[in-house]
């Protein structure tokens, strides 16, 4: 099976002169295809730093992260701009759709980016919408659909392109626990029934019950890791466990 | 922290957004003092007339309503732009009254600096305008270095009241915000308007029959001016209004253009205020025009001045002579040796009515011969008429009359009878100064004694003198002599010419470098604030793999359309008043209203790319402010 993404003694320290904060500490990481990887830990444990490295927004101080068995680190700012294009896609918290654009617009988006013609735009996008369950509001503008709408809408746009990984930073944040439910079933659904490889970074347990295989970071390393056998209550629960074990921040836990 | 040391750091920190407004507004009171101190300047008010100072107060007033309404613009879309700000204030537990306040502080400072400085780059300068203004009149003066008091009470009075005007605006527009409202981002879309065919149609029509009378104002003007004026602006409203919806509409529905790369996102930018976008490019549209128009106008009728005076009066003095009246001016000549006689001659004319189907005119037909000697003297092509029917026009008219050559013209002679001839020639001059010889037709010598014999000719004595632009006391002295209205010199036009079209030059420059500089500054401010507003939107296409290269090439396109749209019909606005301007004074407008528009787009192109560096320096910074 072929790894996705290969993280290999990764480190990033922020801050300069004197007052050095390691927000990762040799962090080795692998996601091979068809996986749902969730990375767990409390506020502050470095799973935005992992994320934002992961997806080129920021660059490592040591370490080697490879996409599809490309190094990353030797890619200049435009180089990374056209893998981030064409390699990945985001799912973020607060959305990120362009409330200049319909959602049908919005979730077309890098596929024009990447010059496909434009019947077969039209013909992806709609597919795409049907899959998630939103094509009935393809022709309104973000701020007339609801909050699980738009998170679907951006999931359509981080998948439509068909990159060798999803990254998703906290997207079910800014949902309602029902919306919440609705679309990790669908992330679940994309990675089981098409092979949509996914890295899902939360601090909620009950998104995280839905990967199939969670990582736990504390202080910027590696705690431990939890591979779903069962079904997702039990997972949920053993979840809910490691998070006791691990302490720290677990006040918002369910 | 005081109010006033908050509002201190305020400005300093938004100098490079206030930058552009501020140069607007110090460029407004340079060129306001200046107009206003030239009417006070002891040596101007000796040697200009009544109108030219009644224009300078008129450019003055303009200049100041102009800054007004620009001033009330920016301040008002400063304010909005800070909404949040204000917003965090009042949060902060600022009442709304202190936070007016410290707007009204920072709106004081900046004016009072703009105000002050000037003031003193127009007193610095107004010596240099001073003497650029005799130039344009065709002078040399030496200008004296001088302060003028009245001009800078003026100039503080009429801007300290407008600053105070706009800050009463900027209190009223603080107090009707809400606070649920300040922190509610404008977010929302404007609901796009109908494109309905009926309405742009209706607005080409208003245009098209606002140029149609534009070439039709000599008929009547009163009527005509304001009727162009109000039927070119509500067209060009509701050409932007609906015409954007339109042209968008279409963009969108070419999907194979509008899929491509960063299309999508450029042209939804365009769609999305396309409402407030679309007021605010008509409001270009028409400055630009103004603008235009205004510099255009002045170069235009600055433009060849000395020919034209020359070509108008091609002799120094002409007067209906009489033998006393030679011996007399004979004598005043002999007094000033610097305007010596060069050369006199004594045109025989007999004045008369010609037609041909289509042009009916007064006339003055005078002889070949006749024509031949005054050719002489001038330098001008000589004629050879041949047979005793035909005849040769002299006509200045600055279209080239084709259609009046190889007719048959009909002349009515007071008395007696018609008499017709052929016409085999036009000559572009134009004969004398006197207004009875502008139209001539030289007729062969014999045509001509037989003619003489039923009506007796006029005489008229053309002299031309040497120095003739400096001949002011040989003129004052020959007036005395001759009776009002019996003669013409050359030196009053000269003067009368050189101070007009100076001055319109002078006034439609300045005007028009005025407009243009705001019109440059709110486009400016509109374009980084939706910049600031779309931020997000860039990072997000940052994110998701937009390299910065393709976002800057997105904002030049993007950009480019918010610019050119109002340039091309603000352009087309202008040319067409320009040359039913030259229609109107009979003027060929054509090579300097091309100048002109060059000029102006040139300046315009700076605009340009200023904005796009800017809008470029906020949306595609290496800082990413979303988290």
């Amino acid at each position: 099976m072929n790894t996705v993404l290969e993280v290999r003694n990764l480190k990033k320290v922020y801050g300069s002169r004197g007052t050095l904060y390691p927000a990762l500490d040799n962090i080795d990481l692998d996601i091979k295809e068809g996986e749902f990887v969730g990375i767990m830990g409390p506020s502050g444990a470095g799973k935005t730093t992992l994320l934002n490295l992961v997806a080129t927004i920021d660059r490592p101080t040591s370490g080697s992260i490879k996409v599809d068995g490309i190094e990353l680190a030797r890619m200049n700012d435009e180089q990374l701009a056209s893998f981030r294009r064409n390699k990945l896609g985001f799912i973020f918290q607060d959305f990120n759709l362009l409330d200049t654009l319909t959602i049908q617009e919005n979730i077309i988006l890098p596929l024009a980016l990447a010059n496909v013609k434009a019947p077969e735009i039209k013909r992806r996008g709609y597919e795409t919408a049907l899959l998630l369950g939103i094509e009935d509001v393809l022709n309104k503008y973000p701020y007339e659909v609801s909050g699980g709408q738009k998170q679907r809408a951006a999931a359509a746009r981080a998948i439509i392109h068909k990159p060798s990984l999803i990254l998703a930073d906290e997207p079910t944040g800014a949902l309602d626990s029902k919306s919440s439910a609705e679309l990790l079933q669908c992330l679940s659904d994309l990675n089981e029934t098409y092979g949509v490889n996914i890295m899902l970074v939360t601090h909620d347990a009950f998104a995280a019950s839905y990967c199939r295989r969670i990582l736990f970071i504390k202080d910027g390393r590696l705690f431990t890791e939890l591979v779903k056998a069962g079904p997702r209550k039990e997972f949920f629960q053993k979840i809910l466990d490691v998070l006791a074990v691990m302490g720290g921040d677990n006040r918002d836990l369910i | 922290m005081t109010l006033f040391s908050i509002t201190a750091r305020n400005i300093k920190k938004n100098f490079q957004n206030y930058f552009l407004y501020f140069l607007s507004m110090v460029f407004s009171i340079v060129v306001f003092y200046v107009f206003t101190s030239i009417q006070y300047n002891e040596q101007v008010a000796q040697t200009v007339g009544v109108l030219t100072k009644y224009m300078l107060k008129l450019g003055a007033i303009s200049v100041a309503v102009f800054s007004a309404i620009f001033m009330g613009y920016s301040n008002s879309f400063f304010i909005r732009k800070r909404k949040k700000e204000v917003g965090l204030y009042s949060l902060l537990g600022l009442k709304k009254r202190q936070v007016a306040r410290m707007l009204f502080y920072e709106n004081l400072v900046m004016g009072v600096a703009a105000l002050g400085i000037g003031i003193i780059l127009g007193s610095l300068f107004s010596k240099l305008f001073v003497m650029l203004f005799f130039r344009l009149m065709g002078n040399f003066v030496q200008v004296s270095f001088a302060i003028s008091l009245p001009a800078i009470y003026n100039t503080c009075g009429v801007f300290l009241l407008i600053f105070v005007i706009i800050s009463l605006y900027a209190y009223s527009l603080i107090y009707r915000f809400k606070l649920v409202d300040l922190f509610r981002a404008e977010q929302r879309g404007e609901a796009a308007p109908k494109a309905s065919i009926i309405m742009a149609l209706l607005s080409i029509i208003l245009i098209i029959t606002g140029y149609i009378l534009a070439f039709r104002l000599d008929e009547n003007f009163f009527l005509y001016a304001p009727t162009v004026l109000i039927t070119v602006i509500l067209g060009s409203y509701g050409l932007f209004h609906t015409s954007m919806v339109f042209v968008i509409r279409i963009l969108k529905k070419n999907t194979s253009r509008y899929y491509r790369g960063m299309n999508l996102v450029s042209t939804t930018n365009l769609f999305y205020r396309i409402k407030s976008n679309a007021t605010i490019l008509a409001t270009i549209a028409i400055l630009s025009a103004t603008a235009v128009t205004a510099m255009g106008m002045g170069y235009g009728i600055y433009q060849d001045t000395l020919d034209k005076i020359n070509n108008d009066n091609p002799f120094s003095f002409v007067y209906w002579n009489n033998p006393d009246r030679d011996h007399k001016v004979n004598q005043a000549l002999a007094k000033y040796p610097q305007n010596q006689l060069l050369g006199s001659v004594e045109i025989s004319f007999i004045s008369a009515q010609a037609s041909i189907p289509g042009f009916n005119t007064r006339c003055s037909l005078i002889s070949e011969s006749n024509y031949n000697e005054l050719a002489q003297l001038k330098g001008w092509k000589k004629v050879d008429i041949s047979g005793l029917k035909d005849a040769v026009w002299v006509l200045p008219d600055f279209k080239f009359r084709e259609d009046l050559v190889d007719k048959g013209v009909i002349i009515e002679l007071e008395k007696e009878g018609r008499h017709e001839f052929h016409t085999i020639d036009r000559l572009p001059y134009r004969l004398t100064n006197n207004s009875n010889t502008w139209t001539t037709l030289i007729l062969s010598d014999a045509a001509y004694a037989t003619l003489t014999e039923l009506e007796k000719p006029d005489s008229l004595k053309a002299l031309i003198v040497a120095n003739q632009k400096e001949s002011r006391e040989l003129t004052a002295e020959i007036g005395k002599i001759l009776p009002e209205y019996t003669w013409n010199a050359y030196y009053h036009e000269y003067i009368y010419n050189m101070e007009m079209r100076g001055m319109l030059m002078f006034i439609g420059g300045f005007l028009g470098l005025v407009i243009l500089l705001a019109t440059g500054s709110i486009i400016y401010f509109r374009q980084l604030n939706e910049a600031q507003q779309e931020g997000h939107n860039y990072q997000i296409l940052r994110n998701i793999g937009v390299s910065s290269k393709e976002i800057f090439a997105s904002i030049r396109k993007q950009l480019l359309y918010v610019f050119l749209f109002p340039l091309i019909v603000g352009i087309t606005h202008s040319w067409v008043a320009l040359m039913a301007l030259a229609n109107m004074i009979a003027t060929d407008l054509v090579k300097s209203t091309l100048i002109t528009i060059t000029v102006y787009t040139l300046i315009y192109l700076i605009y340009y790319l200023l904005t796009v560096h800017s809008y470029n320096r906020i949306v595609n910074s290496e800082i990413s402010w979303s988290n």
